[in-house]
């Protein structure tokens, strides 16, 4: 049996195109523990995930995934993961009695019980053709299907982008009730932060090819704060201990990246608890250090 | 591997059984056509048979052999539509069982062809009460084995991922091929027609049978010897390509 501490390893991975280049992408994902990947359009994740899967050759770095190298070992690997995009890749013409024949004689740990069980569960139909499924229904197809093959990887692109709140909620509890299994992880890429607010363990944030951030989520929340103050006051703040500070005619929004030693440093000003949106927000902005 | 066949296989269902009817209705009004001319209100007809039943046959085998092929042929074009092509390189399956499998169905269906062309042919030859013609039987085994020029299909639609596109780039690679090859015909046609207002003082249907025939009988012996080299070569080569074509991986 294959020991391993953290689900996914990537150091340093490379990999350039035209206009852009992920640029010596670096985390860990913690075995047992969900991290939320997150970005805004084309800052890499997909990138990312495709460089995980195997899907795009990456130009440097390593990757090792469940303890195995991802390209080594790529089929030893991949019969222990599951992959969820955020469009059904099965054909509409096919059904889920079909679907089960085919992923069964392709996954050696293929449960035909589990996957009619997770149908049943999200009340889908055996007989009805994809084609005819709403977009809710095909993502909880798609999760029945990859959690039916027992993986312990479970790595998901914008799997809840477009699913309105109730199915989202469902199927975040979904990923809660695999995680009880101490062998499972998730990697989480979504636009959708407050999805990750509410379950993911470790965060990490790329922008532009390059991870910014990353970590434990409490650490990250910890650690950034959004201080508040007047213009004056935020003449006298320190451009080192500033993110990006967002501007209005009363005053500034500044995102700090050590809100303990600014409490100290700025005694009086008001620094609030942030979001996982704020940090995205805030350091998208970096560049411009001062925004509206 | 077995997973991916049986894929291909289900979503093909619905041409193949469509290729089905269309040979069972044009095998059956043929049968029937034949049968008319001693138990129907063709009998005393001359020459229904002879005019029909050399052709019949190859007909049969077109329509069996490429109408079995056609519904695989849009099965790439879907998948990159549907990204089950990208699906499968999250599965733990090669790039080589994933082009295996497909030249399998691909084979399958080649093979159900050829066994409806062979049924088509004993069926013609009951209802005209001929006996099986064996030349008619080389003829469909060389026929088939150069329907492997299809199984390029494959490579082709996942290099272009489009059939219009791969179409239209194949007409245009082949266009001086097909050229040569009327061009060929044209001369062949002038050549015998020269041979048998020499031989026979002139030219009918008959004189020109009898100058094509020996050439014809002559070039299918030859084909009948190097097809199955050539379709095993062809085999080989859009195996390779495809593997190659899966192994780019362009996302």
């Amino acid at each position: 049996m294959n020991e391993y501490e953290n689900a996914i390893e990537i150091k340093d991975l490379t990999k350039k195109y035209d206009g852009f280049t992920l640029d010596k992408v670096s985390f860990n994902v913690p075995k047992g523990s969900i991290m939320g990947f997150i970005g805004q359009n084309g800052a890499g994740k997909t990138t990312t995930i495709n460089a995980l899967l195997n899907i795009v050759k990456k130009d440097e770095g390593e990757i090792r995934l469940l303890g195995l190298d991802h390209e080594k070992d790529e089929f030893e690997a991949k019969k222990q993961i599951a992959a969820v995009f955020d469009e059904l890749p099965f054909d509409d013409r096919l059904n889920a009695i079909a679907m089960d024949k085919i992923l069964r004689e392709i996954f050696e740990e293929w449960s035909t019980d589990t996957f009619f069980g997770y149908l049943d569960r999200f009340a889908l139909p055996r007989k009805k053709k994809f084609g005819k499924f709403s977009k809710g229904m095909k993502m909880k197809l798609q999760i029945a299907s990859a959690l039916s093959h027992n993986a312990k990887l479970l790595i998901m692109d914008e799997a809840t982008t477009g699913l309105d709140p109730v199915v989202r909620n469902e199927i975040l509890d979904i990923f809660l009730e695999y995680l009880q299994n101490e062998d499972h992880t998730i990697l989480m890429s979504s636009h959708i932060t407050s999805d990750l607010d509410k379950i993911a363990d470790s965060v990490t944030f790329i922008d532009k090819g390059k991870v910014l951030v990353s970590g434990y989520k409490d650490e990250i929340l910890e650690n950034h704060g959004i201080l508040k103050c007047t213009k004056d006051e935020y003449k006298d703040i320190d451009p080192g201990d500033i993110v990006s500070a967002r501007l209005n005619d009363f005053g500034a929004e500044i995102m700090v990246s050590d809100k303990a030693a600014c409490s100290q440093k700025y005694s009086g000003a008001v620094i609030d608890n942030t979001t996982l949106e704020d940090i995205m927000i805030y350091y998208v902005n970096r560049g411009k250090k001062e925004w509206r | 591997m077995k997973g991916l066949i049986y894929r291909e296989l289900y979503l093909i269902r619905k041409t193949t059984v469509l290729t089905l009817l269309a040979y069972l209705i044009f095998v059956a009004m043929l049968s029937l056509v034949f049968i008319s001319t001693y138990a129907g209100n063709l009998r005393g007809e001359e020459g229904v048979i002879e005019a029909l039943y050399p052709q019949a046959y190859f007909y049969a085998a077109c329509i069996a052999l490429i109408g079995m092929g056609y519904g695989h042929n849009d099965i790439i074009q879907k998948d990159y539509q549907s990204h089950w092509q990208l699906y499968s390189y999250t599965l733990p399956v090669s790039e080589k069982k994933i082009a295996a499998s497909k030249f399998a169905v691909r084979g399958i269906l080649l093979l159900a062809g050829l066994v409806l062309a062979f049924a088509a042919e004993l069926i013609f030859s009951a209802a005209a009460r001929m006996p099986v013609s064996f030349p008619h039987i080389k003829n469909i085994l060389i026929i088939s084995a150069f329907m492997t020029i299809g199984f390029s299909e494959i490579p082709l639609m996942l290099h272009f991922k489009n059939q219009n596109k791969a179409a239209t780039i194949t007409l245009i690679a082949c266009s001086p091929v097909l050229i040569a090859m009327f061009w060929f015909g044209y001369k062949f046609v002038d050549f015998c027609r020269d041979k048998a207002a020499r031989l026979y003082g002139e030219v009918t249907d008959k004189t020109m049978a009898k100058v094509f025939e020996p050439y014809f009988d002559k070039t299918r012996e030859i084909c009948f010897i190097i097809a199955p080299f050539f379709a095993a070569g062809l085999l080989l080569l859009f195996f390779w390509w495809s593997v190659k074509e899966l192994k780019r991986r362009r996302y």
